[in-house]
């Protein structure tokens, strides 16, 4: 009985991994449109500038997309005269430590790190990451990405690729 | 090689065209940081970041370091963020409060106005050789310190000309900043957004004028906002970045139906974006009504139309200032190497207007000034891409003589011409050339 369970929920953990591991693989391959579909309507992308930092409208923040922010950059991004990315970057997503920080309300936390290599150069992240996620059909839509980067503060270089 | 030297840095720029060392050679760049960073008024901070005495943060006077202050009696300090003894950095977090401002290294400890204020175990330094009553042993402080309506600039010069001297029509833009607070003041809120690329710190400030190459560089950010904005709602209306990337695709006649204006000691702008260009359909915002209607209240219509409309964008302050008063933000430009530069961008929040204003001046910075804008990383892939270009020495000489002499006298001490000439460049190298040439 208490196996039965603890099988659900290993299989709902592996279920919401794959969800994970599919925006990776949209990301790592530049299919962005299908990544910004993977928001829901009211959904938002967000990458705090603070450690803790509570909020996106009081203080500044790397990315803060709404949806329609998210299609004008999704747009840009394959635009063949983005100069940011002439030539493109190359990025490997690596997401481990999933946990779920509440099964009811599907708040998901992973870690994550992505490589990003262009003109000669490397750049490494690593992030805290937490998604809150919506049931959608038999998958799942994305109300917010936080994404809190180890040197969220940092003086940083333009960046491209969403986390 | 070239035949230009150090001795004839005038040499280096001719009415139409710059000579290429003066954004690579490393040498000039430490010229450029005593004779230009190290001599004129330089920003420092706003007046809202130490409100209280005993407060402080970091700044930079170029490539010096520097600790920004408030005293007991309330008077605003600029001292080296560097001890006297053995020269080590202070302040070592970007803003605090504090009695007294304590070194890490061997605890002498120093007043806000920079003396010398105690020293652990003194009987070691004081017998032979050390006085340390002895100024020498203060910090060191900008010798000029002073405030124009909130905004703290020092000079490490102890005299040349005052700060409002020095600002000349320029002044204006702060004024329309802190004039468009219906309470009359403005606090920089919202954390500093802070950037870098690899290049020299007077390609942003020549880039910010320059009214030809949004055509070309954020041709990407104009058609994703266009085509956005063709497919979205009708009736909604979009953020205020949305409508900025938008705007910067008028055509090239467009854009000369606005003007670029030079001033004395280098400081530039444009005006007419909103008018001659962009339509500004944020005006019909809600928030914006309600935020109008509170100036009304304060000003009168007719000076809230008057502030309200003042139409200047990218107001420079030479030399590394950038002011948009529409979207209250404010930028600084810090020279770190020849070849590299950080961006400080902050949100000015307006005293007495509804909180929403300031939170579309924060989304705005986060979705147009921050790393990643679609905007400004195009700006900053092609000074990157200049900035590697020109270490290059085949060809020794940048043109900017795009529409020269076509400018005409406005004003007492001011130039204009069409919006996509290079009388913007043309008047921040000339002031970089009058500053540089006096040893
Ligand atoms: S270096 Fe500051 S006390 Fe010695
Ligand atoms: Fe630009």
């Amino acid at each position: 009985m208490r196996n039965a369970g603890k099988i659900d929920d290993l299989l709902f953990i592996r279920e919401i991994e794959e969800f994970l591991f599919l925006e990776a693989r949209l990301l790592d391959g530049r299919d962005f449109q299908a990544w910004a579909d993977l928001f829901a309507d009211d959904g938002v992308y967000w990458v705090p500038m603070r450690e803790g930092q509570h909020d996106p409208l009081t203080e500044h923040s790397i990315f803060h997309d709404d949806k329609a922010m998210l299609d004008v950059r999704v747009r840009r991004l394959l635009h063949p005269e983005n100069y940011a990315q002439i030539p493109a970057s190359r990025t490997r997503h690596v997401i481990g430590n999933v946990v779920l920080d509440s099964k009811d309300l599907l708040h998901v936390r992973s870690n994550l790190v992505m490589f990003e290599y262009r003109q000669d150069a490397q750049r490494v992240f690593g992030a805290d990451v937490q998604h809150h996620l919506r049931r959608a059909g038999d998958g799942f839509r994305i109300v917010l990405k936080r994404v809190d980067l180890v040197n969220c503060d940092a003086v940083h270089g333009y960046m491209s690729v969403p986390f | 090689m070239t035949d230009l030297n150090l001795d004839h840095i005038e040499r280096l720029v001719e009415p139409g065209r710059v000579h290429r060392r003066v954004y690579t050679d490393p040498e000039i760049f430490d010229l450029e940081m005593d004779r230009i960073f190290g001599r004129i008024w330089v920003f420092v901070g706003h007046e809202s970041q130490i409100p209280r005495p005993g407060d402080w943060i970091r700044g930079r006077m170029g490539a010096r370091q520097v600790i920004v202050t408030r005293d007991e009696a309330g008077a605003l300090n600029v001292l080296d963020n560097r001890c006297s003894h053995r020269g080590m950095r202070i302040c070592l977090k970007d803003s605090g409060h504090s009695r007294r401002l304590v070194c890490p290294y061997h605890g002498w400890a120093f007043n806000h106005d920079g003396a010398l204020a105690g020293v652990p175990a003194p009987r070691g330094y004081t017998k032979k050789s050390t006085d340390l009553t002895d100024p020498a042993f203060a910090l060191k402080s900008a010798p000029r310190v002073d405030l124009y309506r909130g905004f703290i600039f020092a000079s490490m010069a102890p005299d040349g000309p005052g700060l409002v001297e020095f600002l000349g029509d320029i002044a204006a833009a702060l004024d329309n900043a802190v004039d468009r607070a219906p309470d009359g003041e403005v606090e920089f809120a919202g954390g500093v957004v802070r950037q870098e690329f690899a290049g020299n710190w007077k390609m942003h400030m020549e880039n910010a004028c320059d009214l030809v190459h949004p055509g070309y560089v954020h041709q990407s950010s104009v058609d994703a906002a266009r085509d956005h904005l063709r497919d979205a709602s009708p009736g909604s209306i979009p953020q205020q970045a949305i409508q900025m990337f938008n705007g910067n695709g008028i055509s090239l006649d467009e854009w000369d139906a606005l003007g670029v204006y030079g001033f004395e000691n280098g400081h530039c702008y444009m005006d007419g974006f909103y008018r001659g260009g962009m339509v500004d359909p944020a005006m019909a915002d809600p928030v914006f009504t309600r935020y109008r209607a509170l100036m009304v209240d304060r000003y009168g219509e007719d000076r809230t139309a008057e502030i309200l409309g003042r139409d200047t964008f990218n107001n420079l302050i030479y030399p590394n200032i950038s002011i948009n008063t529409r979207f209250q933000q404010f930028r600084v430009i810090q020279p770190v190497a020849v070849n590299r530069t950080h961006i400080y961008s902050y949100s000015m929040r307006l005293k007495g207007a509804p909180e929403e204003m300031f939170e579309m001046s924060v989304r705005f910075v986060s979705t147009a000034n921050s790393p990643s804008s679609p905007v400004s990383s195009d700006d900053f892939a092609i000074f990157e891409g200049a900035q590697a270009a020109l270490a290059n020495g085949d060809s020794e000489w940048l043109d900017f003589s795009r529409r020269l002499g076509d400018e005409q006298k406005t004003g007492k001490a001011a130039v204009r011409d069409s919006g996509t000439s290079e009388l913007p460049m043309r008047t921040q190298l000339n002031a970089w050339r009058n500053l540089m040439g006096v040893p």
